[in-house]
């Protein structure tokens, strides 16, 4: 295991008044691996991420519990100046908006020769050298002239390209990819998916992608994650997950894509919302939207369970 | 960058044109005969009418205006009314005070503001971010003069460290008595250009290059030095620029109350002796000194600022 987080709980607010947004988050990812969390907005899968990275934005939102064991290393034991050593050269991060995520008052040089300043003692050739590689790896025409550029001069799909090749920089042993092509058109998105996998399998990085989108989970992940209300509630192969899921929740996710062919039907939709986290339910917390849920779901709250075949799901009834 | 500083000074050549040619028609079209105001009612019209032809007045406006744009064209700014010296060689002895005191306040404004502003930033309503904010808040809502009176009286009368009036002969003389006004002007100067960059400051520490930048594994120091500092001076820069003007208006003041030489003080004398040449002259080299600054301003945005380069 490349990445093992245990019993991770994140809460909102100041001790005496903290709701937590991630409960007993648990999930490990092997080396090479890509993982997938989904689920909707506000269901923690950020918050996850930021906690790995160490980012979260204390005081508001702070650690309550938990380990985050990278290569046995638990990350939550560092102080900010040793996490600082972590970020950026063993776990890094990509972020949604490519637009807002480079520093508009830097050159791309600038912003991508710090990672090698701060992580490694190239001296500056030796670092231009490395840039101009990098560049290269994410199939950016021209990448000796781009080190000059500022990213106001360069599309959204080429800022992620860099912001990609910010993240490799260091060949870190995890990446987080928070929604990496979200707010790129879809020609866009399928090269940026590309690119990553090709990087990916090539570096043999272990790839965290959080999104929304299980189009790009079936197309690039080889195991899901799925959150609900700050908890994991299902776990397993992609293929399993989308041919038999266990999870009545993850079946409404499954049954929410649309799917060419029977254009004349309704879109299926998960009735209901998110809850509010001042107002979670009792019992298992998708009970209020399920179509399958009893008088025991609305009492008392289901364990992580493994089954037979090594899938993880929070369930009373499994499907 | 080049080719965008040529373009932003020639883009000042007709703003200038237009501030000398309104400062012109504006002392023209001001009620009163100069030649009436200096001579005296009790003047003969024959009197009146020489004075008249000596000064040009005599003549049509537009070619008063002509011989007006020509004369300042060759730098020459007529003989002041009051001493007879001519106005150009009075500009010129006194600009030096005006701009060291000038300077001297942005100095100071800048290099307590800035650093003050980003500590009250990084530490956020904390105790010193509270203390800070009150000082500025006081600071910005008190006049120059009236501070530079209360530091007359504190460092001057009661502890005297620092000399009350005028000058100083040589450098050291010189910056001894540049002291206390400097800091008249520059401490106000400094609680404007704090609260911009708090401000600006705390917009910019939410934004996502700073967490990515965190992300990358930065020091915070690195952070907040580099990433977030370029991007928080962009305002205030602009502020500082726009407060050289205001800075002018205060050095008027500031210079009355410790007596300085310089155009504030050259220019309330004018003011008070219908000295319209001389007038004329300083609200000329104001007008061109705020032109002059506004393009320091501009030129210096596009530095930080590689967005408004590639425009």
């Amino acid at each position: 295991m490349v990445l093992d987080v245990k019993n991770l709980s994140v809460g909102l607010g100041t001790k005496d008044n903290q709701k937590l947004i991630l409960n007993q988050v648990n999930f490990s990812v092997k080396r090479g691996e890509t993982v997938a969390i989904v689920g909707e907005s506000g269901c923690g899968k950020s918050m996850t991420a930021l906690t790995v990275m160490g980012l979260l934005p204390e005081p508001v939102v702070s650690l309550v519990s938990g380990e985050i064991l990278l290569q046995g290393k638990n990350l939550t034991n560092l102080s900010q100046k040793e996490m600082n050593k972590v970020r950026g050269k063993d776990v890094a991060m990509i972020f949604q908006e490519p637009m807002t995520t480079l520093n508009p008052s830097f050159t791309i040089g600038n912003q991508l020769g710090e990672i090698f300043k701060i992580h490694s003692n190239l001296n500056s050739e030796e670092i231009r050298k490395k840039c101009i590689e990098m560049l290269t790896k994410v199939k950016i025409p021209d990448p000796e002239a781009k080190l000059k550029v500022y990213p106001h001069q360069l599309s959204g799909g080429m800022r992620q390209r860099v912001v990609i090749a910010m993240a490799l920089a260091c060949n870190p042993k995890v990446i987080i990819a928070d929604e990496p092509t979200t707010a790129l058109d879809v020609t866009i998105q399928a090269q940026i998916l590309d690119l990553l996998v090709e990087l990916q399998t090539q570096f043999n990085t272990t790839v965290i992608l959080i999104t929304h989108d299980l189009g790009v989970v079936a197309e690039t992940c080889q195991r899901a994650i799925v959150m609900y209300a700050g908890q994991v509630v299902e776990e397993g192969s992609v293929e399993e997950l989308f041919e038999h899921p266990q999870h009545p929740y993850t079946k409404g996710l499954m049954d929410s894509i649309p799917r060419l062919g029977d254009a004349r039907g309704k879109l299926h939709v998960i009735k209901g919302s998110v809850p509010d986290m001042d107002a979670m339910p009792q019992g298992c917390r998708f009970n209020p939207r399920c179509e399958v849920a009893t008088d025991i779901c609305r009492k008392e709250a289901p364990e992580l369970e493994i089954t037979s075949d090594g899938r993880r799901v929070r369930c009373w009834h499994k499907l | 960058m080049f080719q965008y500083t040529v373009r932003r000074i020639i883009f000042t050549v007709p703003t200038v044109i237009l501030t000398v040619s309104i400062i012109f028609f504006v002392l023209r079209v001001l009620p009163g005969n100069p030649a009436v105001l200096i001579l005296g009612d009790s003047a003969s019209a024959e009197q009146i009418a020489n004075l008249q032809a000596k000064l040009g007045t005599d003549l049509p406006i537009w070619e008063q205006y002509i011989h007006y744009a020509v004369n300042i064209i060759q730098g020459d700014f007529g003989n002041s009314l009051t001493t007879g010296r001519p106005v150009t060689e009075q500009l010129l002895s006194l600009i030096p005070h005006t701009l060291e005191l000038a300077l001297a306040a942005v100095f100071i404004g800048a290099l307590i503001g800035i650093p003050v502003g980003i500590i009250t930033a990084v530490k956020r309503n904390t105790f010193i971010d509270g203390f800070f904010r009150l000082g500025a808040l006081i600071g910005i809502s008190m006049p120059a003069f009236f501070l530079g009176l209360l530091l007359l009286i504190a460092f001057s009368l009661k502890i005297p460290l620092f000399p009350s009036l005028g000058a100083g002969k040589g450098i050291v003389e010189n910056l001894h008595h540049l002291v206390l006004p400097a800091f008249s002007l520059g401490l106000i100067n400094a609680a404007l250009v704090m609260r911009i960059t708090r401000a600006s400051m705390l917009e910019e520490v939410n934004r996502d290059y700073v967490r990515a930048a965190r992300a990358k594994g930065l020091p915070k120091s690195k952070v907040v030095g580099k990433h977030i500092l370029r991007n928080t001076l962009i305002p205030v820069i602009t502020v500082i620029g726009l407060d050289i003007t205001t800075l002018i208006s205060g050095a008027v003041l500031t210079e009355t109350v410790f007596s300085r030489p310089g155009l504030g003080s050259l220019a309330v004398g004018a003011i008070k002796t219908r000295d319209y040449p001389t007038l004329q002259a300083c609200l000329i080299l104001f007008a061109i000194l705020i032109i002059f600054v506004n393009l320091l301003v501009d030129l210096s945005y596009s530095v930080i600022n590689p967005k408004i380069r590639a425009k």
